[in-house]
């Protein structure tokens, strides 16, 4: 059977420290506008009492991609064998329909190139048995790889708040939610 | 349009006019350092991978492998040989290959004329060389010794090479320090006088912890990898509880948190003693055979503290301080990590005393994974070679003359018989870091001569005369260890140093060569030397022996990095503590000696007057280590801006929202920036992050007074500063 | 002055242009004083093809009216623009305005290295100057240029100039006229950009 393979990213682990950003920027060496990950600061109510909790979110590899229905040129493929939804830079035109489409936001204009430009899941690197930067390189272990055709791990939502609704694109993408612990807060 | 042959004659007319104007050769002309035929074919265009070391002020000093292509750096990240480094650096860290190739590096000497006219000019090594040493020989030959030079030097860069700046100077005489640290030296003392020294558990252990307190401590931003430990400890069942005035991203995945009074720490622990002491959860064999003083200070626990006052003092309920007492007293091995922000208050050492007291008492100390856990020295044995050279002969005077770090300016303008003429800055930038920078820039404003090495432009080099460019680790030779883990990481060459940037050893050879050639036995330094001969020096046997390597070499050959014996890796496992008893001491007579009760009592905290009325917090930064990296863009593109946190009922008060200009005041000056509301912060007390320069003309120390904290004279020499016994008021700008 | 299409550029001139620029970027021209200023512009002015345009002509004749305090101030500005300590203000690196952000030592700096390597020569003490520092790529075409029989240099000349200098050497007068405080920096970035405008034959390169 094929995989279906997507990130599942630990927001109880994550620190918001944006090394799995940083570590993708200096390894592809991108423009300083691009990121192919960001790290966002979610509301800080989010377990209730305040707590400061951040989601590390890149392109989630729908089962349905938007980005791959909307490009005239058919720079996007998404792969038979693991379903990594594929940008193809040398056939896109820069019309930014990708973008737009997106309802993550995810395929961002690289004005120099004058490209879309997107997280690969890091193909070239798990086609020679290497993990993805952000997940080699994450000091707190936060993000993973898993294949959700064979595993599917419990307690995982892929919904998050600020997040575009699931049911347009099915992203692949799965978050662990942080668990709320005890606040004794002076009052 | 080369079609036309080119007239020799007439080319020569106006190229030969410009030459013999300038006086030079015509270009091409082997006068120059310009190009020059192709040496012999060189492959270097493989790739190829070096170990480095961060040698930043940092717990976690990582090891890192540098890719190397073409002579050039494309990639640089954690070396997976470091089981705590575990190939994975840390956002900063990240961004390496920026600060090396930034066309903004400072790349060639130079002189300013005119302090802060940004009016500089370039000149060659050899003129900054005779510049410098003339100025040290005329003020040696004016005052008869070299006192009148200061060197305020700390840790921008721990490479143990790096210390060849002090050498240097020791080696031209005594010379004037900045002495102390502006970081640790409350807790650190009240850890020598309670234990002889501060000493660390390896923080791999907290794996192995059952229970673990973090308090006022903040891995997630300062120490991530300890953090990967602590999490991955608490996944499998350890509880963790974090004590803490701000809801911290540490805090932030506690099981359990608690806010408490700020500098009221010490309250809470001795609220939890008195309930262990009352319900006889401490261990007796422990106290009677490990330490002295405890009855004493049985008598001081019950005659002084109730866990009411405890709560009632913390802000923490009674229930609260009792369950976690019970749960800390009962759990083996517990755990605790005391943050280095704990102990900048008027009375840091003293609440740091009664801490160590709290793990003393459950026999915590001494226990793999367990531990009083604050800062360790045991991975720092080496020979320091480079300040080995002494005083040339005949050098008047005994000792060099210290300075306060932590009251730099007024210290250096106090400074008479003789006064300071001149000032090295390495390692630090003291405009931006140092309390009260007004006070710092009239000191400088007294110097004939203000030399600063750096790798980019500061605040501190603006107001310099002289700058010298320094490499960055990737340029250079090293070894470093850390003050928290207990791995040795080899830092190697990768790259050729850029432009004309030089490390402090290679300044220091220089400088003392010309110091030479100027007067004959002026500076005992050695004035050349191979880099890893230099390096290869810092070994012996201690070294050999605990880290199990014989040379920097075979470090750099297996891995480049290597972690210390078991042995050391639980402080205090024999229990022979350094004290002059040789136990643990409650009762301290040292502690006496310098002035502080012998027992860890509680020490009134610092208060707000009512001009000012807010605690305003100086934390240290994710992005950045005190003055270094949130100036690199890489970093400025996930927040380019400093800000101050606030409640939203304290900035209701005020009529502040979200994103207002705030100004932040008191005697000491003022600084204006944006608020940023959240719930993370208490409503008395006001948040900006340590470090910020870039693109404003303030740092947060302009509102931080000079305030001494209650120890460090003992172990550091001079106390630390109480940060965040800082008093403010607050208005929309 | 207006030049047709037919006006070609005497080989000598384009010689002595790179030359003078070399020199500068090679800083030598930062101790002339207001006398030995006066004989650069003379010299220069020998060539007229280029020293004629209107815009180079009003430069000239700032130079040739430079003062003490003009002089004086010259090399801090030099400096603020080219050199350091600061952040530079019009970086004279190739690599500072080709790659992603600006980083010196990436791939257009080994662009730039194989040029030199091609024709046997290489910049002294390799890496440690990144080898597209303006100065160096002005010795470069002066190099070739002055080996105009060798059929190759030819191509060599027009394929660095607009692979290499004419992609960012417009940028960099730009941000010079933009920062510079001092007239000599200012005249040499206008006869600059005009004689690069020259080699790029009027057409707008980058």
């Amino acid at each position: 059977m094929a995989k279906k393979l997507g990130f599942l990213v630990n927001i109880e682990r994550c620190i918001g420290c944006h090394a799995c950003e940083i570590s993708c920027k200096s390894f592809y060496q991108l423009e300083p506008s691009m990121r192919r990950r960001t790290v966002r600061e979610l509301p800080e109510d989010l377990v209730g009492s305040p707590v400061r909790a951040f989601v590390s979110t890149a392109c989630n590899h729908c089962d349905e991609p938007a980005c791959q229905k909307a490009c005239p040129v058919g720079a996007y493929t998404k792969r038979d064998e693991d379903g990594i939804v594929v940008h193809n830079q040398e056939l896109c035109i820069g019309c930014q329909m990708c973008g737009k489409a997106c309802p993550y936001g995810v395929p961002q204009y690289n004005p120099v190139k004058k490209k879309m430009d997107k997280c690969s899941m890091c193909y070239d690197r798990l086609d020679v048995g290497e993990s993805p930067i952000c997940v080699s390189k994450c000091p707190m272990e936060a993000i993973e790889i898993v294949d959700y055709n064979e595993v599917q791990p419990s307690g995982t939502v892929s919904l998050v708040p600020t997040f575009a609704d699931p049911s347009i694109t099915h992203p692949t993408t799965q978050f662990i939610l942080p668990k709320p612990g005890k606040q004794f807060r002076r009052a | 349009m080369l079609a036309d042959n080119v007239s020799r004659r007439t080319f020569l007319k106006g190229s030969a006019a410009l030459s013999t104007l300038l006086g030079l050769g015509a270009i091409g002309s082997k006068a120059t350092n310009g190009l020059v035929p192709t040496a012999a074919a060189k492959s270097n265009s493989q790739k190829q991978q070096f170990f480095n070391a961060c040698p930043r002020n940092c717990y976690d000093t990582c090891s890192i492998v540098t890719t190397v292509e073409d002579g050039r750096i494309t990639f640089v990240t954690g070396n997976e040989n470091n089981h705590y480094t575990k190939g994975r650096l840390c956002v900063k860290g990240n961004t390496y290959p920026r600060i090396v190739y930034s066309p903004d590096r400072i790349k060639y000497p130079m002189r300013q004329k005119g302090r802060g006219s940004g009016n500089w000019e370039r000149i060659s090594w050899d003129e900054a060389y005779t510049i410098i040493a003339k100025k040290m020989l005329d003020i040696k030959k004016e005052y008869g010794n070299t006192l009148p030079i200061c060197l305020n030097k700390y840790s921008g860069n721990f490479n143990i090479l790096n210390y060849a700046t002090e050498g240097m100077l020791s080696s031209i005489g005594f010379t004037t320090r900045a002495q102390g640290t502006p970081c640790d030296p409350a807790g650190s003392d009240a850890q020598a006088f309670d234990m002889g020294t501060a000493y660390n558990n390896d923080p791999e252990q907290f794996m192995d912890a059952e229970y673990i307190i973090l308090w006022g401590a903040n891995p997630a931003w300062t120490s991530a990898h300890s953090m990967y430990f602590i999490e991955q400890a608490k996944e499998k069942g350890t509880k963790l509880v974090v004590i803490d005035p701000l809801i911290t991203q540490t805090a932030s995945k506690a099981d359990e948190y608690i806010q408490i009074k700020p500098s009221t720490d010490g309250a809470l622990a001795l609220g939890m003693i008195r309930y262990i002491m009352d319900q006889h959860l401490y261990d007796e064999e422990w106290v009677n055979n490990h330490a002295i003083g405890f009855h004493e200070f049985v008598s001081y626990v019950k005659k002084n503290i109730t866990v009411e006052w405890a709560a009632e003092k913390t802000g923490v309920p009674k229930p609260v301080i009792e369950r976690i007492a019970r749960e800390y007293a009962t759990s083996k091995p517990a755990n605790i990590w005391i943050g280095f922000g704990m102990q900048r208050h008027t009375n840091g050492g003293s609440m740091v005393r009664a801490i160590d007291a709290l793990a003393a008492l459950t026999s915590n100390i001494g226990k793999k994974g367990g531990g009083v856990n604050y800062i360790g020295g045991e991975t720092w044995g080496f020979n320091y070679h480079t300040m080995s050279f002494g005083a040339p002969e005949g050098t008047e005077g005994e000792a060099d003359r210290y300075v306060n770090m932590n009251n730099f300016g007024a210290q250096v303008l106090d400074a008479q018989d003789p006064p300071i003429k001149m000032m090295w800055i390495a390692c630090r930038n003291p405009i931006a870091q140092d309390p009260e920078p007004n006070v710092v820039k009239k000191a400088f404003d007294q110097m004939d001569l203000i030399v600063t090495a750096d790798l980019y432009m500061n605040q501190t080099v603006e107001y310099s005369d002289i700058v010298l460019p320094v490499t960055t680790p990737f340029e250079t030779v090293g070894i470093n260890v850390s003050y928290w883990h207990y791995w040795m990481n080899a830092n190697e060459q990768a790259i050729k140093p850029l432009y004309e940037t030089k490390s402090d050893l290679e300044i220091a050879m220089g400088l003392s060569k010309k110091l030479n050639e100027l007067e004959a036995g002026s500076c005992t330094f050695p004035v050349s030397g191979n880099l890893v001969e230099w390096v290869e020096k810092e070994f012996n046997d201690d070294i050999r022996k605990l880290f199990g390597v014989k040379s920097w070499d075979e470090l750099r050959k297996n891995g480049g990095t290597v972690k210390a014996s078991e042995k050391v890796t639980v402080a205090w496992e024999d229990l022979k503590f350094r004290t002059p008893s040789g136990k643990y001491e409650f009762f301290s007579k040292k502690a006496v000696e310098y002035g502080h009760h012998p027992l860890p009592v509680f020490i009134e905290e610092y208060k707000a007057n009512n001009e000012y009325p807010i605690r305003c917090i100086s934390p240290h930064w994710k992005l950045g280590i005190h003055s270094q990296f949130q100036h690199i863009d890489w970093l400025g593109a996930i927040q380019d801006h400093p800000f101050v946190e606030m409640h939203p009922d304290l900035a209701k008060k005020y009529s502040i929202r979200e994103n207002d200009m705030v100004n932040v005041r008191n005697e000491a000056g003022y600084l204006t920036l944006p608020a940023k509301l959240t719930k993370t912060v208490p409503v008395d007390t006001v948040v900006m992050y340590e470090g910020w320069w870039k693109d404003v003309h303030y740092t947060e120390n302009f509102n931080v007074k000079a305030l001494p904290s209650d120890m460090g004279d003992y172990s550091k020499g001079q106390r630390g500063i109480a940060f965040h016994d800082n008093f403010v008021k607050i208005e929309k700008a | 002055m207006t030049i047709t299409q037919e006006t070609v550029m005497k080989p000598e001139e384009r010689s002595f242009y790179y030359q003078l620029f070399c020199h500068y970027y090679r800083g030598d021209l930062l101790q002339l004083t207001r006398k030995q200023w006066k004989q650069v512009v003379q010299i220069i002015k020998e060539y007229q093809y280029t020293s004629l345009l209107d815009e180079v002509a009003q430069s000239l004749q700032v130079l040739e009216e430079v003062t003490e305090r003009n002089i004086q101030t010259f090399e801090y500005d030099y400096n603020r623009l080219f050199v350091g300590p600061n952040k530079l203000l019009a970086s004279p690196f190739e690599s500072s305005y080709r790659n992603y952000e600006g980083n010196v030592l990436q791939q257009e700096t080994l662009n730039v290295r194989n040029f030199y390597r091609y024709v046997g020569l290489q910049v002294a003490n390799e890496g440690q100057i990144p080898d597209d520092h303006i100065q160096f790529e002005l010795e470069f075409i002066l190099h070739v240029l002055s080996q105009p029989t060798i059929e190759d240099h030819r191509q060599i000349y027009k394929m660095f100039l607009e692979k290499h200098l004419l992609q960012w050497g417009f940028k960099h007068c730009e941000l010079i006229l933009q920062n510079s405080q001092n007239p000599i920096t200012h005249a040499m970035a206008v006869i600059l950009k005009e004689f690069l405008q020259l080699e790029g034959g009027n057409k707008d390169v980058s």
